[in-house]
């Protein structure tokens, strides 16, 4: 009698833990996972690097950051308009350039963040990235000069010496999609900095998901049944 | 086959028969299949409790979750700490906390792949993401196949976590050498997966000190299962950072200082802690708090069991010359680096003589670090900086360099969970006072270990913010008080009327579950998403 009534309240425990699993799953942990995914991927100078500075650009003017790599994966670019300024609208020129490979962009502002769809390249491939204000008016990038960022690229107006900054720079996906949707992408890009191929983070999927909260259920449950030695 | 009582050569002879002793007589030996476990280690597998093996499975799962997805050199110091052990795995020496030399604080390769991967720009950066373009890591693949040994040893210094001792980076140095994949990467790798072997000592030991105070499984399981389910533990053992191996000694010692309490002072147990606690302070300069610990321990040992005085002055000055050996190891072994210039620790313990110190100013800090002021306080030197960053956010969850956070109201909960069982333990410990007659210098023991890390790390953050901003004092650097930390909220569970006790537990393992795997999603989200 004792044993049935310990059973069965083991049961209700362990009961209780996976309904308190499933409500966290489905307020937490599912929300996090189909949200839209920040899109991300490649951030030569990125938003929030330290020492941020300015490229101011005068009519006319061309900052050029090379070692660019345009990967096949993106297919928007964004800059920043310096944001302590009221915004210019001069209109603006991007273009890409690597060998095999050119696009040429423009955008009239109208808010500091710029976005400029593109059409990627067949095969990721390093090449320039250049910004030409096509206006009247003179008009300021923010930057970074970040030396974390400087050992990889910095920009020179119209040819000029290297300087000590590099203007914000994003590249991402128009269609990120969800953590769990791209699951396989997550994979192949977390294997790239990994000894162990996709095929670990498969596996580490379906041990977070199942073994880890299946085996802890378990340990209760056994542990609940079990009687006090002594 | 029978032996006389008064033969012993029989007597040893029948054993050795009916053993299976390999100088017994061959026919007598039982025979093993090929491929099986020795008897020795089956018994001892056999004897883990399911419960503790199906919590250590989990935490396997966790930690090495954190290891596999969290990009190279992305936890906190960590490029530093992997540096030191670069430098110790090929050359045999620390490298230098005072002077550069070589290529750095890292080696040409480390340099290699943190900036042609963005590794180093990724770091705090919420924006950033590594570089896993095929144009850059094709360049990387081709540096790496073309590295030479000096390029991997040449990251001599300025190294500053080359003033740490060297225990930890020893342990990982044989885990690098040790590694059958001489990538970078697989050698990172080997040295995470050996981090992931200390954070599972300490979930033992949380279940060994679960069991020398309560019979009930179910309490001695919750124990671990918040040792092996703390979301800032698992991804700090998921690194390489010497605060597991710290963590882990901690435990070790807690477990076994419980141990003693209850069942008294020996010559095994007080020299056990002695090695642990000299191991704690060749780990780090924040181990060196075990030391007073130790002290109080023993002392309330011997208090509570009367041992004879003699075995017991014996046992205390056998455990002080462990300690001194083991302080005068690390000494020589700083002398003869020269990295640290000879002195223990590299000057880290020289904010003592840092000027403005008032015992008055340092209580007054003290106090508003967990309470508001009180008039004719001094106002606190970083107020923005006290219990809720330190014991909530960056204890639970602060994952990268600190820049991964929960939301915060997940913060909100942790708080109120952290004080209700703060709340929760002083009731307890009141309710309970009669029961615990006979053990309540087992609680004073298990409070000293925690003062005197927390007296610790808040002397230090005091003298650190009287020379400048950085309180220099995080939720990972209590986290070798994890142990105490889960009995007490094992012991508030008890401590409710019998169905409840164990639902609490329950509740308590899901939230920890979900916390969990919360952490892991957000790091994967910053990271890759």
């Amino acid at each position: 009698m004792a044993d049935g009534r310990s059973r069965r309240g083991a049961l209700a425990i362990v009961l209780a833990m996976l309904a308190v699993l499933a409500a966290a799953f489905a307020v937490e942990l599912l929300p996090r996972l189909t949200r839209t995914a920040p899109g991300i991927v490649y951030a030569p100078v990125p938003l929030g690097s330290r020492a941020p500075a300015a490229i101011p650009l005068e009519p006319g003017q061309r900052v050029c950051q090379q070692g660019i790599v345009f990967d096949d994966e993106a297919d928007v670019v964004e800059l920043l308009l310096d944001l302590s300024r009221p915004l210019v609208r001069a209109p603006l020129e991007v273009t890409l350039r690597a060998p095999g490979y050119a696009q040429r962009l423009r955008i009239v502002p109208d808010e500091h963040l710029l976005r400029l769809p593109f059409e990627p390249p067949r095969r990721a491939a390093a090449g320039t990235l250049c910004v030409r204000n096509a206006g009247e008016a003179a008009t300021t990038l923010s930057a970074s000069a970040d030396p974390r960022v400087l050992q990889r690229t910095r920009a020179a107006v119209d040819d000029g010496a290297p300087l000590a900054a590099a203007f914000l720079t994003t590249f991402r996906t128009r269609d990120p999609g969800s953590l769990l949707s791209g699951v396989g992408t997550t994979a192949e890009r977390a294997a790239a900095f990994s000894p162990l191929g996709p095929w670990a983070f498969w596996l580490l999927l379906g041990l977070l998901a199942l073994v880890l909260p299946a085996a802890l259920l378990a340990a209760y449950h056994v542990a609940l049944r079990d009687r006090p030695k002594g | 086959m029978t032996a006389r009582a008064d033969d012993p050569i029989a007597t040893l002879t029948h054993r050795m028969a009916a053993s299976s002793d390999p100088r017994a007589p061959r026919a007598q030996q039982p025979r093993r299949p090929p491929g099986a476990v020795r008897p020795a280690v089956a018994r001892r597998l056999r004897a883990i409790p399911a419960p503790l093996a199906l919590v250590l499975v989990a935490a396997v799962v966790a930690a090495c979750g954190w290891a596999l997805l969290l990009p190279p050199f992305q936890g906190p110091d960590e490029a530093e700490h992997f540096a030191y052990v670069q430098h110790l795995a090929e050359t045999g020496k620390a490298p230098s906390s005072t002077e550069y030399a070589g290529a750095g604080s890292h080696s040409s390769e480390q340099t290699a792949a943190m900036d042609g991967l963005g590794l180093r720009m990724l770091m705090a950066v919420p924006d950033a993401r590594p570089f896993w373009n095929p144009v850059d890591l094709g360049a990387w693949r081709a540096f790496e196949r073309d590295a030479t040994h000096r390029q991997r040893a040449d990251g001599e210094g300025l190294n500053p976590i080359a003033k740490n001792p060297p225990l930890y980076y020893a342990y990982e140095a044989l885990a690098y050498r040790a590694s059958p994949d001489r990538s970078l990467f697989g050698r990172l790798f080997a040295t995470r997966l050996a981090n992931v072997l200390l954070f599972l000592a300490a979930v033992v030991c949380a279940w060994l000190a679960a069991a020398e105070l309560t019979a009930r499984t179910w309490a001695r399981t919750l124990t671990a299962a918040i040792v092996a389910l703390q979301p800032q533990l698992t991804a700090t053992a998921g690194i390489v950072n010497a605060d597991t191996l710290l963590v882990a000694v901690w435990s070790a010692f807690t477990a076994l200082a419980v141990r003693t309490l209850v069942r008294g002072p020996t010559l095994r147990r007080v020299l056990g802690m002695s090695v642990l606690a000299a191991a704690s302070a060749l780990v780090h300069g924040r181990g060196l708090a075990l030391l007073p610990a130790l002290a109080v321990v023993v002392a309330l040992a011997c208090w509570r069991h009367r041992p004879p005085l003699r075995p017991a002055l014996g046992w205390s000055g056998a455990g002080a010359l462990v300690l001194v050996a083991g302080l005068g190891a690390f000494r020589l072994f700083a002398a003869t680096q020269g990295g640290t210039g000879g002195s223990l620790y590299g000057n880290q313990t020289d904010y003592i003589h840092q000027g403005g110190f008032g015992v008055w100013g340092l209580l007054s800090q003290v106090w508003q670090f967990f309470l508001p002021k009180l008039p004719g306080m001094p106002t606190a030197l970083a107020p923005e900086y006290g219990f809720r960053q330190m014991y909530v956010e960056t204890f639970f969850g602060a994952f990268g360099s600190l820049e991964v956070r929960f939301p915060t109201r997940v913060y909100d909960l942790l708080e109120a969970g952290v004080l209700l069982a703060l709340a929760g333990t002083v009731a307890a410990l009141v309710v309970r006072r009669r029961e615990l007659r006979g053990r309540w210098h087992v609680v004073v023991g298990l409070a000293a270990i925690c003062g005197a890390l927390i007296a610790l790390l808040q002397l230090v953050s005091y003298l650190a913010l009287l020379g400048g901003p950085d309180p220099l004092i995080v939720g990972r650097y209590a986290l070798p008080l994890i142990v105490p930390f889960a009995l007490a909220v094992a012991f508030v569970a008890t401590s409710l009327p019998r169905r409840w006790g164990p639902l609490l537990g329950g509740l308590v393992i899901a939230f920890g579950i979900v916390l969990q795997l919360s952490g892991l999603i957000l790091t994967v989200e910053r990271f890759y998403g």
